[in-house]
């Protein structure tokens, strides 16, 4: 028994692995990349899509997908961008903004668990109302936002270390607790790994369903806040597909099964750091903007391989010792 | 008379296109009412030129979603379809700006689209990434290069050949039009009229099954995304000509117009099932709606918000069988209240309960009661309403007719709660652990002890310990269920009753997986319940078991309850006569063959797993029986010899001939069939027909350039159901509707049909009904007298005994003997043991 959680516990490292030669093959590269300053840049990148990316993650562990989040970060931007530039209360703006996404979370909630259906057309659909709801709420192009709690929340630092990055790490630590010491969780897992058999365990797919996407609005919430304090900018184009690939890139890379019933919160995180590495990396080495997403491309898939391989000599090590 | 045989089945192909035609009607209604809405709007809409617009913009989809159409059925989705159209339409276009010829432009861009498909295919079908990713890997990947490769501009095309395809007319109808509608054609011929059609089918249905069944399934996956990315190009051609230029953001969007198209066709992201004829109603509806939406001139946003909300709609009305559904279960809840009862002595009893389904009356009058603390064996064919019963107490169905009381007091078991909250716990024959939680949460699921929000893990682990220590299980609570085995999930079903209070436990088929060292410690748990007070009722089609646990025997036949006696009154025979409703006698009809030709010659076999050094050798017209432990290696062996997993050492020979390694196609060449021991894992494609199952290995190899021949598979599967007498004889019936001995005679059937000299059987009668098993046995000795050579597999020792003229046991993947006709239980038992004494079997119907 040892020796296989042993092997459990190696895969579950794996992510870690990956990150170290990453991070080692750049900066053999790039001495500029292992740079204090721009590690830093690394990890402040990393905070909007590591919070994201918490929310794929849930959605995923319980077997389904959340596409809408991208654009709902965008949608939900524009909101609360709106009402600050209005001279409403941050209260009031994070309030209006809270609700607009938890609407749309409650709706994705109901498509996939009462109505049953797939989650990956249900929030397909969901994303292209909420594209077209971004364009109708946003009258003016660019908002520029000064909110002094906003700021704070984005970039100011508290004991030397930036405030997005204790954020992230308190949201991480409530996750780990809600996912692996409630019995929240544990039904989410449950439903991810066998959504049949659960049931037959008196688990209720559909209020865990519902509850499920309801969570992924609010990390959409949190996450829009913490980039308009970050940038202090509001677009259109904030958030988005890219936004919503690297965050599902992020927990998938963290070692998230997409099949659900499997995932850690740790692995999320060290995803999202991955995935920053990466992007930056990339633009430190004076790769042409245009070019980034083709290099992201191969990288990627070259992690995926990685992974791939690794977990094949995984289980084949576990069978030949079984 | 395959003539005669093939009309009902043709007719009933007929009917089928007619439901699924009406299947696509509100689709129909969805389209025209967007026309009609449209035209209101702009009346010019419905003038010619509108038309052939929308014509224009619904090309590209559906070219695309067709491909996409055969990627979802083989369980795939490919999601970088848009950026592939985008790269490849950059690359022709500079091709052609550098003067190279535009035909040899075209043929260069669907090339570039079927390169992407290709990377998409290695990663997923030989490294075995997750579809979605490695096509959102490939997505980005071709984004960046288009907008790299094109310094992110557009590039004018002006070559008129290379326009042509896209932007040109043939009459009054735009070329791209034609092209999507040769496309369709030639789809809708791919997928129903070609081997390599059936093969999209069942691979989606059941991959593991596919494989056994000679589908080389890695390929067909690989070649659904080469298909894929080839359409794409070709979509990128047309893009081409209709925009003059190539657009690095061209396909935006595209995978998931396409993706929709298909889903609100019918295809079922869950893969073997969907239509060409679907999709290309799904990309008319999108089309409309996009190009009428443009036409029309409403703002972006507009466009998106009625999109998605139409997107969402039509999947609702497609999928309206589960609103139904959805409603009924409402009514359900808003009605449903806790029925709970003190517990004094607890009883449960049946009164005249009837249950019926459209056609069949399932269950039908029966009555009886299960008092704490006795053993009740349920016994019955199969399809005599056993399952049936079993939902009733598990609050799965409500019966139509008559009352369950429990101690004395009518009850309503109207869900798994309720049945739960009665105090009846039902281990399902297909377990209920679920596979990634470990022990512990599995025990406490549904019922999880908590403080302050917070799950007590410490008590989960303390309370799970103790309740396992009390069942005599020694299993480590923090494993995962998955990698636990049959037997020991059932221990842990057990002891999740035990913990859930019941004090009425039923068991469905409890050892129909177990190994007799895992089925004796079964038993023991079963009285050691009993003696703790709890009733169980226990189901199986061991005429031994039944005979050692059981106090009583209730026997169902087709519905109703024929005789309720003592156990102690009853005798084996009597007892399977009570069930079938007719003698059946000399239950293993053996006849004795001159064995020929050596068929099979195994020596010194090894797989670098549990086989270590096996022998066999199986002459024709002899059936050899494998005996051994679960774990001796038995199944690897015929596995090793069908080609579906690779030796390490020591050699097959089939008739003479060395067999190559690892390729089941290989094995069936040289007359090798093998029928595996799990027929829902590597048996049936359930969602295909029993025609489709029953032709899918004789397929392979048998038809000329992979074409269909209706005709021939038709008569050949119509020869079979007949010979198999296989029930009903519909083979346009889909497998999952069959009975369990139905689907296996399916699949052993599959496997007759390709007409082989060395027939390997694992397990061929596991858990299916007394009637089916002696078919199956008759059949074994009717092919040893047509000269067949078999190997059977059987954890029933009766079974092996009574059917193989001789039997060779294994013991941990080692040869250790041979017993020739007429060995005992006992024999068999010490070779299977190794040096250990034999544990004895009592009873036993069938020596």
């Amino acid at each position: 028994m040892t020796a296989e959680r042993r092997r459990r516990l190696l895969v579950e490292l794996l992510p870690v692995f990956l990150l170290v030669a990453l991070f080692a093959v750049f900066a053999a590269v790039e001495s500029r990349i292992a740079d204090p300053a721009n590690l830093r840049n690394v990890v402040l990148q990393a905070t909007p899509i590591a919070v994201l990316a918490l929310g794929a993650f849930v959605v995923l562990v319980s077997g389904g997908i959340d596409l809408s989040t991208g654009f709902s970060v965008a949608l939900v931007a524009v909101v609360v961008g709106n009402a600050l530039v209005a001279d409403r209360p941050l209260v009031w703006a994070a309030g209006l903004g809270l609700l607009v996404a938890a609407s749309i979370g409650l709706a994705n909630g109901v498509l996939v668990g009462v109505l049953r259906l797939p989650a990956f057309i249900a929030t397909l659909g969901t994303m292209t109302v909420v594209q077209g709801l971004t364009l109708f709420v946003a009258t003016s192009g660019l908002l520029v936002i000064d909110d002094p709690v906003l700021n704070a929340l984005g970039r100011r630092e508290l004991a030397g270390i930036p405030v997005p990055v204790l954020l992230v790490v308190a949201i991480g630590g409530l996750m780990w607790v809600l996912m692996r010491q409630t019995r929240f969780g544990l039904r989410t897992y449950a439903i991810g790994s066998d959504a049949e058999k659960a049931v037959l365990s008196g688990v209720s797919p559909v209020r865990q369903q519902v509850l499920l996407y309801l969570l992924s609005g609010i990390f959409v919430w949190a996450t829009a806040l913490l980039l308009i304090g970050r940038i202090g900018l509001v677009q259109t184009n904030i958030g988005g597909v890219s936004l919503l690939l690297d965050a599902i890139a992020a927990a998938v890379i963290g070692g998230t099964s997409i099949f659900g019933g499997r995932g850690t919160v740790g692995g999320v995180l060290v995803g999202a750091l991955i995935i920053s590495l990466l992007t930056n990396a990339l633009q430190v080495l004076g790769v042409d903007p245009s070019a980034i997403n083709l290099y992201k491309g191969v990288i990627i898939i070259g992690a995926l391989i990685a992974d791939a391989v690794l977990r094949r000599v995984y289980t084949r090590t576990l069978r030949s010792a079984g | 008379m395959p003539e005669g045989a093939a009309a009902p089945s043709r007719r009933g192909a007929a009917l089928t296109q007619v439901g699924e035609a009406l299947r696509y009607s509100p689709l129909l209604v969805f389209t025209i009412l967007a026309v009609v809405v449209f035209a209101a709007m702009r009346p010019g809409f419905l003038s010619v030129g509108g038309f052939l617009d929308i014509g224009q913009q619904v090309a590209v989809v559906a070219i695309v979603a067709f491909a996409m159409t055969a990627v979802i059925v083989a369980r795939g989705i490919d999601i970088s379809v848009g950026s592939t159209l985008a790269v490849s339409g950059v690359i022709g276009a500079q091709l052609v700006d550098r003067g190279v010829p535009a035909v040899l432009a075209i043929v260069v861009t669907i090339l570039v689209g079927a390169t992407v498909g290709l990377l998409n295919g290695v990663l997923i079908g030989y490294f075995g990434i997750s579809p979605l990713m490695a096509t959102l890997g490939t997505m980005a990947l071709g984004r960046g290069a288009a907008v790299a490769w094109s310094d992110a501009s557009s590039i004018p095309v002006t070559d008129i050949v290379m326009l042509y395809p896209g932007g040109s007319y043939v009459g009054l109808v735009p070329t791209s039009v034609i092209i999507a509608v040769v496309c369709m054609a030639g789809w809708w011929w791919l997928l129903r009229g070609t081997v390599y059609g059936r093969w999209i089918y069942a691979v989606g249905g059941n991959a593991d099954a596919a494989r056994a069944a000679l589908v080389p399934t890695r390929l067909v996956q690989l070649s659904t995304y080469v298909l894929a990315g080839a359409f794409a190009g070709l979509g990128a051609v047309i893009t081409l000509g209709r925009l003059g230029s190539a657009q690095p953001l061209a396909g935006n969007g595209l995978e998931f117009a396409a993706i929709t198209a298909a889903i609100v066709g019918g295809t079922a992201l869950s893969g073997g099932k969907g239509t060409i004829a679907g999709t290309a109603m799904g990309a008319l509806l999108v089309g409309v709606i996009s190009a009428g939406l443009s036409f029309v001139q409403a703002p972006q946003e507009t466009i998106y918000v009625v999109t998605g909300v139409l997107i969402l709609l039509a999947v609702l009305v497609a999928q309206r069988d589960e609103l139904a559904d959805l409603l009924a279960r409402l009514r359900r809840g808003w009605t449903a209240g806790a029925a709970r009862a003190a517990p004094v002595t607890r009883e449960l009893t049946l009164d005249g309960v009837g249950k019926s389904f459209p056609g069949v009356r399932a269950l039908d009058g029966v009555s009886f009661s299960v008092r704490a603390g006795e053993v009740v064996a349920l016994a019955g064919e199969n399809g005599a309403g056993k399952s049936t019963l079993v939902k009733v107490l598990a609050g799965g169905l409500e019966p139509d007719q008559g009352r369950v009381l429990l101690d004395g007091r009518p009850v309503r078991l109207r869900s798994n709660n309720d049945s739960q909250a009665a105090g009846i716990s039902v281990i399902h024959q297909h377990l209920s652990l679920v596979p990634d939680l470990t022990v512990a949460e599995n025990l406490f699921l549904g019922r999880e002890p908590r403080a302050f929000g917070l799950l007590r893990r410490g008590t989960m682990r303390r309370e799970a310990r103790r309740v396992l220590d009390e069942l005599g299980l020694r299993l480590d609570v923090d494993a995962p269920a998955a990698g636990l085995t049959v037997a020991e999930r059932q221990m842990v079903e057990v002891a999740k009753a035990m913990l859930g209070e019941a004090w009425l436990v039923v068991m469905d088929e409890p050892t129909s997986a177990l190994s007799n060292q895992e089925r004796e410690h079964l038993y023991a748990l079963v009285q050691r319940l009993s003696g703790r007070g709890v009733a169980v009722l226990y189901i199986s089609h061991r005429m031994e078991e039944l005979f050692t646990l059981a106090d009583r025997a209730v026997v169902l036949r087709d519905g109703a309850l024929v005789s309720q006696e003592r156990m102690a009154d009853l005798d084996p025979d009597r007892l399977i006569t009570l069930m079938v409703g007719r003698q059946i006698q000399n239950v293993f009809p053996h006849v004795p063959v001159e064995p020929g030709e050596v068929v099979l010659d195994v020596a010194g076999l090894a797989d670098g797993g549990l086989l270590v050094d096996a022998t066999l050798r199986v002459h024709a017209g002899e059936v050899v029986g494998l005996a051994g432990l679960v774990g001796s290696g038995r199944s690897e062996l015929l596995r090793c010899v069908a080609g579906l997993a690779r030796p390490t050492a020591g050699s097959i020979r089939i008739v003479g001939a060395e067999s190559s390694a690892g390729s089941p196609n290989a094995a069936r060449r040289l007359g090798v069939a093998y029928v595996p021991e799990d027929r829902h894992h590597e048996g049936t494609v359930p969602l295909m027909s029993v025609h489709d199952n029953l032709v899918l290995a004789w397929i392979r190899g048998r038809t000329r350039l992979g074409l269909l021949r209706r005709g021939r598979t038709a008569a050949l599967a119509a020869k079979w159901i007949e010979r198999l007498a296989v029930r009903p004889p519909l083979p346009g019936r889909a497998v999952r509707l069959l009975s369990g001995g139905n689907q296996q005679k399916v699949v052993l059937a599959r496997w007759l049909a390709t007409e082989p000299r060395l027939l390997l059987l694992d397990e061929p009668t596991r858990g299916i009904d007394v009637g089916a098993k002696a078919e199956i046995h008759a059949l074994i000795a009717e092919l040893k007298q047509q000269g067949l050579a078999v190997v059977l597999v059987s954890s029933e020792l009766p079974e092996l005994l009574g059917v193989a003229d001789r039997v060779v046991v294994l013991h941990e993947g080692r040869t250790t003997g041979e017993l020739p006709r007429g060995a005992s239980e006992e024999q068999v038992g010490d070779l299977a043991f190794g040096h250990a004494r034999a544990t004895t079997v009592e009873g036993g119907v069938d020596r």
